[in-house]
């Protein structure tokens, strides 16, 4: 059964006062649909949600790279210029805070994932739209507590509020940031019931678990995640503002509370917490090399269980945040065995990929790029982890730069880069505009190269001995520093650029066709871009598996499944600088 | 298909052969579990008051007329019992992550504890 | 895509035309992102459930948090245990299992149907619900006189005074006979037994507590009189202990009113053990009550929450708000409120049942 190619559903907009200035052919997206403010404020279409979230979310990333920018700068040198030691202080707790809780563990779920998921698996929308929008503006909300936190007055307990020093020593705005992340917490798991029970109970007929695409695991992976780790955290943060404001003393060691209580509960969530970050950026990366190396993933299964091993894992080895701790000795080897298993499964992605890239008919477009130094930039993280799981070497590495270096690689040079990849993966998807290609390649390697001068050195002066978190250094360390500020600097305009001609592509951008990329993914095939406010005309009904591409495309034959899907040829256009 | 838009609404109802279709307990049911937790209730305090096996053995025991209530409750009254194989395996995967927690326990039953209580801090420490 | 469209019937048909069973009274329309009217119910159920397991895991780091301290501090745990009243603990279960009760009876009435036997069962609940947070307060604000409640109000030798007034010096189930006990003897340094001669005030100093804050440790290591002689201030450890001296004329009060004027080095001299024992009674207490109360403060913000939306509930329905012709938004107020009282049937043997 071949697939049939959606095509729009004649459906014309007339030319009147409430339409967005379609032409007369242009058929109703969800974009033109209708634009009063209300429609986009009180909407319930996940698309038109995910598309407020990517303007939230890339002006927090904005400030948070402001943030760091002043860290950088400040780090030029060894005493410092411009910043106290507090100011200083609250500029790395507020980078720390804004990347963290208000960027990544929202950002791809809440824009990639709610856009894609009902796409991918062939619904009219999630499963609680209203539940959907009540994120939304429980993110606002709860951003707009910690920025108005950070940005009157600060917080200098660093990302992670340690006590006793935030319950009971700081002074700062901490209980409205904490408040703030309470808030953003309950969006996040909003957003996580959202997808399990969509991805549960809302595919479409023969679209069974295995025929789904990987980004779907991995969501499904990271919504499990966010369900059991987020309500830990909400807790324990809510502790400790209770204890700032009303005294309950629970982590307090003058009543023989213990504070490293605190850390086992903080990071019983973010150990999770960072998984929730890199997962879905994981699963964005199995759909650009499909698509991109026209070749089914190898190891479908391999891969989609390793994002629920990954899940597993990451709940039983928060204790490597502690091992400086006076966490025991015998339940530090327990962390530290479970963490060097937990690598595996990221490993078998990563092999899987490289497997699936060997003899594909690989395509260098801009997804492809990001994809690629993805790979690489996120095995250097990933292994530059284990230096820090085994117990010996992390006594000398831990709260060093190495961790810094080891962090920004999987969370930036891993999550970030994926997230721009999914972006122009998909950009022609949701704004049915295309992206100037050769602008893409060259912020995809001016992104790269700034992202290595700027972490690689901090490998470096980790090792050597500098520790995080210090505002005056020893001048030995300058040298690696100003690097790295360097670095810095290139990786800000390479972030730039694409802001640049993505908004400009909106306005001036040349018309996507429905599968520029000539992908197999209900998204691609049977949505239009951008796609119906409802999706799909007709509920679809899925006979092939997933990443069916024909012999023809991959040059290997299939193992007796369907009859292959005949493919509509990839619609590339010529590239126009 | 087209999709209605506004008007009046449809009535549907459940269907029995629906994989999805979920059962519901009879009044009966309801009062007769309800007279079992007051009982329950009752062995719970009563335990308290009259017997003492020493603080392991008794908390063991209040637990488990606590558990035993919590899941009448559960079966019962939140109808895992008529529900689907899904809403039963997120009633149990929850449960168990809980305990996952405890995992906690790990570190604080391998190291002496030391009870830093009345602890005060010097002059300098405060600004 | 508005945000609640009624779609075209595009469900299966009835079958044999005989009614369903009695279970499925009430119509339920039908969402337009749902196939069908099973789906629909079982996404809520499950995303109910799965909100559940977040709670679980919410009020899950208390009870870990709880259970640790326990075991820890396990004497302290029984020994402040007393403070609480089985009574009233009892009760609020009792009316907590009934208010269980009466909602499963509305969520029945609105499957049927019977607007009006929804409502009445759902405003007994509330009712209910309130008569547990009158309780509450009842136990509160007692707690609050008796001095019990973390921070500055907190003064474990009054409450202890308070007690036996009330009390009498009788038998309290569990309470440890003798103040010494191992555990304490680990936390303590190891002095001599003789009273020191730089030992500080006597019980007058309660008074100051409110101002000075150190209440919960300060008051206890000065013992209760009959431990010697006190030389107020007349030594240098003597001024150093004792709470007037001042030394940059500043009044600090720190966050919870705890870290109040520093007057102490960190090397005590106090070495009167009886009066250690009792400071590390006392901080252990307040960390028990810290402890009572995040756990049933947190739940009774829950019982508000779900009062709140009993009641939303009942005024659309009064109303006959679109929204609650289905008696899902019934049904899932129904789990939430089951989880509420699963919480408290182990919350009250664990905080009032120590033994």
């Amino acid at each position: 059964m071949s697939v049939t190619t959606f095509k729009s559903p004649g459906l014309e907009v007339e030319k009147g006062p409430q339409s967005t200035g379609a032409d007369e052919k242009e058929p109703v997206n969800y974009l033109n649909v209708s634009n009063t403010i209300a429609s986009w404020l009180l909407t319930g279409d996940h698309k038109r949600i995910a598309f407020m979230y990517l303007i939230g979310i890339s002006i927090v990333f904005f400030l948070g790279g402001i943030a760091a920018g002043m860290v950088r700068l400040e780090l030029t040198s060894p005493k410092g210029q411009w910043l106290s030691s507090e100011a200083y202080n609250k500029m790395f707790s507020a980078h720390g805070i804004i990347m963290v809780f208000l960027f990544l563990v929202p950002g791809i779920p809440a824009i990639i994932g709610n856009f894609l998921i009902p796409l991918m698996v062939g619904a009219r929308d999630l499963a609680f739209p209203r539940l959907n929008l009540l994120s939304f503006y429980l993110w606002l909300a709860g951003g707009l507590m910690v920025l108005t936190a950070l940005l009157f007055g600060g917080v200098d307990t660093g990302w992670t509020f340690y006590t006793p020093y935030s319950s009971i020593y700081a002074n700062g705005n901490v209980t409205l940031c904490l408040f703030g992340i309470f808030t953003l917490g309950f969006s996040s798991i909003a957003t996580a019931i959202n997808f399990i029970v969509t991805v549960h109970k809302m595919r479409a007929p023969g679209l069974t678990w295995f025929r789904l695409p990987l980004f779907v695991w991995a969501m499904y992976a990271t919504s499990a995640l966010a369900i059991l780790g987020t309500p830990v955290v909400a807790i324990t943060l809510l502790l400790v503002a209770v204890e700032r404001t009303i005294g309950l003393g629970i982590f307090s060691p003058e009543l023989g509370g213990d504070p490293v209580l605190f850390q086992h509960l903080f990071w019983f969530y973010s150990h999770p917490a960072v998984y929730i970050m890199i997962l879905p950026a994981l699963g964005i990366i199995n759909e650009i090399i499909a698509a991109s190396c026209r070749k089914r993933i190898f190891g479908y299964e391999f891969v989609a269980f390793s994002s629920i091993a990954i899940a597993t894992f990451g709940f039983i080895v928060w204790g490597h945040h502690m091992f400086a701790t006076s966490q025991s000795m015998y339940s530090s080897m327990v962390f530290s065995v479970i963490s060097f298993l937990v690598a595996i499964p990221s490993a078998v992605k990563v092999f899987n990929w490289t497997a699936t890239i060997y003899k594909g008919s690989v395509d260098f477009n801009t997804p492809m790029l990001y994809a690629l130094s993805f790979i690489g930039l996120f095995t250097i993280g990933g292994l530059t982890g284990l230096y820090l799981s085994s117990l010996a070497t992390d006594i000398h590495l831990t709260a060093t730069y190495f961790v810094v270096a080891h962090f920004h690689y999987v969370m930036v040079g891993g999550a970030v880069t994926a997230f721009l990849g999914a972006l122009h993966f998909w950009w022609p998807k949701m704004t049915g505009k295309m992206y100037p290609e050769f602008w893409g390649k060259i912020s995809a390697l001016v992104v790269f190269i700034g992202f290595n001068v700027t972490f690689f050195p901090q490998f470096i002066v980790g090792y050597v001995g500098m520790p995080r978190r210090y505002h005056f250094y020893a001048p030995e360390y300058q040298i690696w520093h100003i690097l790295s500020t360097a670095g810095a600097t290139i990786l800000g305009v390479g972030m730039a650029i694409p802001v640049c001609y993505l908004t400009y592509s909106l306005f001036k951008g040349r018309k996507a066709p429905q599968n520029p990329w000539g992908a197999i993914g209900l998204e691609w095939t049977h949505a239009a871009s951008p796609p119906d406010p409802h999706n799909f005309l007709e509920t679809p009904v899925v006979t092939w598996e997933a990443y069916e591409y024909t012999k023809e495309d991959h040059g290997h034959g299939h193992d007796g499944h369907d009859a292959p899907v005949t493919l509509p040829k990839p619609e590339k256009e010529e590239v126009k600088v | 298909m087209a999709h209605g838009h506004g008007g009046f609404e449809f009535i549907h109802h459940s269907d029995p052969n629906s994989p999805s279709h979920i059962k519901h307990p009879t009044l009966k049911e309801y009062w007769v579990t309800y007279f079992a937790l007051l009982a329950l209730l009752v062995v719970t305090v009563a335990l308290y008051l009259y017997t003492n096996f020493g603080p392991a053995i008794n908390i063991v025991m209040a637990m488990a007329v606590a558990i035993l209530k919590a899941f009448l409750v559960v079966r019962n009254f939140m109808n895992v019992k008529g529900g689907t194989k899904l809403i039963f395996l997120w009633a149990v995967l929850g449960f168990i992550w809980f305990i996952l927690m405890f995992g906690i326990f790990m570190d604080y039953l391998t190291r002496q504890w030391v009870d830093q209580s009345g602890w005060q801090p010097l002059p300098y420490m405060l600004r | 895509m508005s945000l609640r469209r009624m779609q075209s019937a595009t469900s299966k048909p009835h079958g044999d035309g005989h009614a369903h069973d009695h279970h499925h009274g009430a119509p339920q329309p039908l969402s337009p992102q749902f196939e069908d009217i099973d789906q629909q119910n079982e996404s809520y159920i499950v995303g109910m459930w799965t909100f559940l397991v977040t709670e679980i895991m919410f009020f899950g780091a208390l009870f870990f948090t709880y259970s640790l301290y326990r075991t820890l501090y396990f004497d302290a745990w029984v020994d402040a245990h007393k403070f609480l009243d089985i009574l009233w603990g009892t009760l609020n279960t009792f009316i907590l299992l009934t208010s269980s009760l009466t909602m499963v009876l509305a969520v029945w009435a609105a499957q049927q149907g019977k607007k009006w036997l929804m409502i009445s069962m759902l405003a007994v609940t509330i009712l209910c619900s309130f008569g547990f947070l009158g309780i509450k307060y009842i136990e509160y604000s007692a707690k609050f006189e008796e001095k019990l409640f973390p921070g500055k109000n907190f003064d474990y030798v009054t409450a202890n005074r308070m007690y036996k007034e009330h009390h009498g010096a009788g038998h309290v189930k569990g309470v440890a006979e003798s103040p010494a006990t191992a555990d304490e003897a680990h936390g303590d340094e190891s002095h001599t037994d003789d009273s020191h001669a730089g030992e500080a005030k006597a019980e007058e100093s309660h008074s100051e507590t409110a101002s000075h804050g150190e209440a919960g440790h300060g008051d206890g290591e000065h013992g209760d009189g009959g431990h010697g002689n006190k030389l107020h201030g007349k030594t240098e450890i003597g001024m150093l202990m004792s709470k007037k001296t001042n030394f940059d004329n500043q009044p600090k009060e720190g966050f919870n009113g705890m870290m109040a004027e520093p007057t102490q080095a960190i090397a005590l001299a106090n070495t009167d053990r009886e009066a250690q024992k009792e400071a590390a009674r006392g901080r252990r207490a307040q960390l028990f009550f810290s402890v009572y109360f995040a756990m049933t403060g947190l739940h009774g913000v829950h019982v508000l929450v779900g009062i709140l939306m009993m009641s939303v509930i009942i005024w659309m329905r009064v109303v006959d708000h679109i929204a609650v012709k289905d008696y899902m938004p019934t049904e899932l107020v129904g789990l939430y409120w089951h989880f509420v009282d699963i919480v408290w049937i182990f919350l009250f043997p664990l905080m009032y049942l120590i033994s």
